[in-house]
């Protein structure tokens, strides 16, 4: 399966200082990606999904306390890297980022058609006309009416400023498009535009995608694989065939047991307490005192991660 | 449930003035357009639509937090479309309110206590000690043990969840006929979800409770009421019973919603959704006739004279030419 690695992520931690502690925000995370092929990372709210996006395209606020591990594009480890030329071979050409909620940020006095050319322009030195003939090639891809180039945000709907952004993430050319909740804000039939949208992307452009959503049913519409999050670390991770159907860690389980489904009848589970906070993590498995299987080692030692085979690796005791 | 009707809702409208400049004419935002329906005692219906659609609108103004443009509000027999605001007083502890956001819901500076407190001595009900039994009582019934613990708690010190359930514990304290939750749970995790709605399904059947559940979430209403309301650009264009609507959607606008809802399934990603593109109309100025059809598949030039009821099997209609003999005359 892994024949054409784009990304390997491995042993990253992220840790924020604040007054009341250190935040481990993203814990000896490891994962691999390869080309054409999209990851969900799933998880609630808190759990560090977006922190581990933004600790891989290195966008990260001022409060860092612990920024190490490595991330491999291409063979090359790009911690390696110092920000400049991080910045000028890395961010936005070979790895970009659609923002949660960016739609909402669009510069409002400015031109869809100059605000996806923009970067060029400033960064790439390009002239005004030819990197707006760029944009409007990708606008194109985005099946984006052209004569939308000359509007002003406030003018679009929802799922247009949604592609506007999407369209600024590809404008550099970049093999890896990290997307966090790129749909939470949109509604149904909107969400499932863009999805179609981004699954034809996918296979016409052969991008690969690092797909952050809290939301499982709407994350079988991308993911090949599928990694679980939970306070900090990836408690699973698994192709998709294999997660959905049959998830392993009893987080994982009862997520998916929490999930209404249209078609099917099922009594929904609910997972009692709430995540924990990521300063001061439980002792052990970080989800025993919610885990309906915890047993004595799983309050004393944290649980090493378990290969089950064919990819699908999980930490939790029970399959020790 | 009994076959008693709690609430009648008539052509209901509500548009909000748009001024645009001071010699302007006036526009108006049509927010409910023409709404109907019943709601018998102790029963829980949906209503379900997307962002825009006037859910919160038509919620809002049942509760009469808006006053109706036009149509009427009948609870209990008596009408209170116009009531002036000594005879709301009656209505707000007849009905009351979960909203989305249990965070901004609720006042900071208050405690849980004084939170569950507030409406008794609004509506000055009961001695101290009458009001901290009911408080107790309240909170007994949303689940937060150890109460004299949560009590005393103040919001930033609760989760998502338990602000929701001292937000739905305020919502009962007047021990009301009607409860209109709005989306009650699209800001908790999934995790907590299903604890809330089964929280609210159980006050349902316990304390016959009659509930308007209002979502953009169709996927969740099948967990929690019987009847299901589809509502698009201010109008409802489909009602039926739950199961049979999913089964068998008869509006245009229904099934795109239903085939735009995945179930998680490593399937999806191999399939491309057959979605109508576009996006709703605004309101001010709603296409004519039906406002779906600038986006149906199926629309034909009838589809811009206002469109006819059909009911369907189960009681309910659906507000669609397609049913209609007429639909197949014209080209």
């Amino acid at each position: 399966m892994m024949t054409d690695n784009i990304l390997r992520v491995e042993s990253l931690n992220l840790f924020y200082a604040t007054r009341k502690g250190t935040v481990r925000a993203v814990d000896d995370v490891s994962f691999d990606l390869s080309r054409g092929r999209t990851i969900a990372l799933v998880g609630e709210s808190g759990c560090g999904k977006s922190s581990l996006a933004k600790a891989i395209i290195r966008l990260l606020p001022r409060n860092i306390d612990t920024y190490n591990g490595k991330i491999i594009m291409e063979e090359q480890d790009t911690m390696e890297l110092n920000e400049r030329s991080y910045r000028e071979a890395v961010r936005w050409k070979k790895i970009s980022m659609v923002f949660q909620g960016a739609l909402n940020s669009l510069n409002p006095v400015l031109q869809v058609g100059y605000q996806v050319a923009e970067p060029l322009i400033i960064h790439e030195k390009m002239e005004k006309k030819e990197a707006l003939g760029k944009a409007l090639d990708i606008l194109k891809l985005l099946r984006i009416p052209l004569s939308f180039i000359e509007r002003y945000p406030f003018e679009l709907s929802g799922g247009m400023k949604q592609r506007t952004v999407i369209a600024m993430a590809l404008i550099s050319n970049p093999q890896i498009v990290i997307l966090d909740e790129p749909t939470s804000a949109l509604d149904v039939i909107t969400q499932a535009n863009i999805l179609n949208l981004l699954k034809r992307l996918k296979s016409e452009m052969n991008l690969s995608f690092i797909y952050i959503t809290h939301d499982i049913a709407v994350s079988s519409e991308l993911a090949d694989s599928v990694a679980v999050m939970y306070a900090g670390e990836i408690a699973e991770i698994a192709d998709a065939n294999e997660f959905y159907e049959k998830p392993a860690h009893p987080y994982s389980q009862l997520l998916m047991a929490s999930v209404p489904t249209l078609r099917t009848d099922k009594d929904l589970a609910f997972i009692p307490g709430a995540p924990p906070s990521l300063i001061d993590p439980p002792k052990g498995c970080r989800f025993h005192p919610r885990c309906p299987h915890a047993m004595d080692i799983c309050m004393k030692e944290s649980p090493i991660r378990i290969d089950l085979g064919q990819g699908h690796y999980v930490r939790c005791w029970l399959f020790e | 449930m009994t076959d008693e009707t709690l609430l009648t809702v008539e052509g209901l409208k509500k548009y909000f003035e748009m001024k645009r400049g001071l010699f302007a004419e006036p526009e108006y935002i049509r927010a409910v357009d023409d709404v109907s329906f019943d709601l018998k005692k102790g029963e829980a219906i949906s209503i379900v639509g997307e962002s825009g659609s006037g859910k919160t609108t038509l919620g809002n103004t049942i509760l009469r937090l808006y006053e109706p443009t036009d149509g009427k509000i009948v609870i209990k027999g008596r009408d209170i479309t116009h009531l002036g605001s000594d005879d709301l007083m009656w209505y707000r502890r007849e009905a009351s309110l979960v909203q989305q956001d249990p965070f901004g819901a609720l006042p900071s500076f208050f405690s849980v206590r004084r939170i569950l407190e507030e409406p008794l001595i609004i509506h000055k009900m009961g001695d101290r000690d009458e009001r901290q039994d009911r408080v107790h009582k309240a909170l007994e019934e949303v689940r937060l043990t150890p109460i004299e613990d949560f009590a005393s708690k103040y919001p930033h010190m609760l989760s998502g969840g338990q602000l929701q359930r001292v937000a739905i514990a305020r919502a009962l304290i007047l021990d009301p006929e009607l409860i209109i939750a709005d989306e009650p749970v699209s800001m908790l995790d999934a995790s907590v979800r299903i604890e809330i709605l089964n929280l609210l399904r159980r006050l349902q059947e316990d304390k016959k409770i009659s509930f308007i559940y209002i979502t953009h979430n169709l996927a969740t209403t099948k967990y929690f009421s019987e009847r299901l309301f589809i509502m698009y650009a201010a109008k409802i264009v489909e009602t039926g019973g739950i199961r049979n609507v999913i089964e068998n959607p008869k509006h245009p606008y229904t099934q795109a919603l239903l085939k735009a809802i995945p179930d998680p399934d490593p399937k999806n990603r191999e399939k491309i959704r057959d979605i109508p593109p576009g996006e709703p109309p605004n309101l001010i100025d709603p296409p004519q006739g039906c406002r779906f059809h600038p986006r149906c598949p199926h629309a034909k030039e009838i589809c811009k004279e206002e469109p006819p009821l059909t009911e369907r099997e189960d009681g309910g209609f659906t507000l669609c030419w397609l049913y209609d003999k007429r639909y197949g005359l014209k080209a």
